[in-house]
């Protein structure tokens, strides 16, 4: 047998079949222990390799592992990671395809405020380790002369994202973290649920990392098309348009610059800025 | 000499940049979790490495696999090191992936010609790459593979020869394995070629009477704290890190358990004189 073989072999014991027993094949690929049995031996590192796999989880997913308890966690996780085995690159990864996963197999996909919790943890992940990159100033955009304004448009920060959600995920959040500081708080511990919006919805969440660390707060649906916009790097012309169409009531250029500054002192925007 | 360090942990952030902490002469961190280019993590980072001494301690060489190195991550390593310019890179002698995929955990390789090979070719294309030699360290063995007919010391001292990189001697790992595996652990660090010996680490573990765990949740014991003076007898003045990974106490006691790893090497490198 190669080494090829051999490793194929131990990776199948103890990612493919965790928790099952050795095959005699194992018996004949491993020296005797003095100790232990083969098959222990080998559990050692399929429980390493289980047991690390779910605390990162519980790490990157604080809120989804409060919210669902030991058992349900692993239940989820241990599933998911059969399909997802993980790939090389950073551990935050671990769960990329979490929410593709739960929207494809009960009985996540009957469960939209997991759904959402999963979606917004998710995101956090990804906008934490985005880089730090310096952000657009109110000055900035005084040093531009007037004649230009219409055709500057603008890069993001790349920390910063939006959701559309059903669930107030904002004040659950802030919920759980009360939770987790209480004394004897143990996942799945709490007893309250995962408010839902009952009057308008979907609401606007605009999720972003400041300081590093995560905020989020609703925003009105128009203010989410216009940060949306400024994302795919429309001009203010095409920013007025958008506002025009949507808010044809108001002083749509005096309604634009309030926005953009409100884009600007959020620091969603990136320093760089684009002239056509 | 850099003298003895900790594992940088986050529990302890605050206090290493507030305090900046004099009995620490330098921090271990773990590579991928300074990765990516942004985020607290790196800022962090940058402002320790303005007060001590960092080394890059990475899980990801996956020098037991002949699978190609994974240039992404070299790509990553490299710009970070270009960045905080570590006192070293080290990683572990395992693999720890397989067709594409990853364990995240340091699993053994068998110890003989056929590895030796495939190792050190690994080695030496990953240090082509970074255009530096690195620090490779000794894991725990739980268990050993029958096509295995090398000893792990000569595994490391032909691996350390052939490719010119230099072995982070973990002395609880050799404890942990040598208890595992039956052995004696003063043989084995004995049969370790000194000059190949870069860094000690020393750590605790959990013993399950008939096996132990390399846990990193416990102080370091009394057979390791043995057998790291002994090892500080053979292999001289050498760098130390303590690592803890779970369980992770106030960082006063952590300097304690370090103070007594500065005394223990002291009296070794006294009784040689």
């Amino acid at each position: 047998m190669t080494w090829q073989e051999e490793q194929a072999a131990f990776w199948h014991w103890i990612v493919d079949t965790p928790g099952s027993a050795a095959p005699t094949e194992a018996e004949k690929l491993m020296a005797p222990h003095q100790q232990l049995s083969v098959n222990d031996a080998l559990g050692i590192y399929q429980n390493a390799y289980r047991g690390r796999l779910l605390q990162a989880a519980s790490e990157l997913y604080p809120v989804t592992y409060y919210t669902l308890g030991d058992a349900a966690h692993q239940q989820l996780w241990l599933g998911y990671l059969e399909k997802h085995p993980p790939k090389p690159g950073p551990m935050s990864q671990l769960g990329a395809y979490l929410l593709t996963y739960c929207r494809q197999h009960d009985p996540y996909r009957g469960l939209p405020a997991l759904l959402e919790l999963i979606a917004l943890e998710t995101r956090l992940v990804e906008l934490f380790e985005n880089p730090d990159l310096p952000h657009y100033s109110r000055e900035q955009l005084q040093n531009n002369p007037a004649e230009d304004w219409a055709k500057l448009s603008w890069t993001d920060t790349g920390d910063w994202t939006l959701m559309e959600v059903d669930f107030d995920l904002e004040t659950y959040w802030l919920k759980i973290q009360d939770y987790r500081k209480q004394p004897g708080a143990k996942p799945g511990g709490a007893d309250f649920p995962v408010p839902a919006f009952t009057d308008q919805h979907p609401r606007h969440l605009l999720i972003r990392r400041q300081n590093y660390k995560m905020h989020f707060q609703q925003v009105s649906p128009t203010f989410a098309g216009f940060i949306s916009l400024l994302k795919e790097g429309k001009n203010f012309a095409e920013l007025c348009e958008y506002l025009s169409q949507h808010d044809s009531e108001t002083d749509v250029p005096a309604k634009s610059l309030n926005y953009l500054l409100q884009a600007i002192d959020l620091e969603l925007l990136h320093q760089q800025t684009i002239r056509a | 000499m850099l003298g003895f360090g900790l594992g940088l942990r986050s529990p302890h952030y605050d206090q290493v940049l507030n305090q900046q902490p004099t009995e620490v002469d330098w921090f271990e961190v773990i590579t991928e979790n300074f990765l990516a280019p942004g985020g607290r993590p790196r800022a962090i980072l940058r402002q320790v490495r303005e007060h001590y001494p960092i080394v890059l301690h990475g899980l990801s060489f996956n020098i037991g696999s002949d699978e190609a190195p994974d240039y992404a991550y070299l790509d990553k390593l490299r710009d970070l090191a270009r960045e905080i310019e570590p006192a070293w890179i080290s990683d572990h002698i395992c693999w720890t992936g397989l067709h594409g995929h990853t364990s995240h955990d340091l699993l053994p390789i068998s110890y003989n010609q056929e590895t030796l090979s495939l190792v050190a070719d690994k080695v030496s294309r990953i240090q082509d790459y970074l255009e530096q030699s690195v620090v490779l360290e000794n894991p725990s063995m739980y268990l050993q593979f029958q096509s295995a007919d090398m000893t792990e010391a000569d595994f490391i001292n032909a691996l350390t020869k052939q490719t010119g990189c230099r072995l982070l001697l973990d002395v609880n790992n050799v404890y942990v394995s040598s208890f595992n595996l039956g052995l004696d652990p003063y043989r084995e660090i004995n049969a370790i070629a000194p000059e190949s010996v870069q860094q000690f680490h020393l750590a605790g573990h959990t013993h399950n009477t008939t096996h132990i765990i390399d846990t990193h949740d416990h102080p370091v014991s009394d057979p390791v704290w043995a057998l790291y003076q002994h090892a500080c007898q053979r292999f001289g003045k050498t760098a130390t890190l303590l690592e803890r990974d779970d369980d992770i106490p106030e960082m006063t006691e952590l300097i304690k358990e370090l103070d007594h790893a500065r005394q223990l090497q002291a009296r070794a490198l006294q009784e040689l004189s």
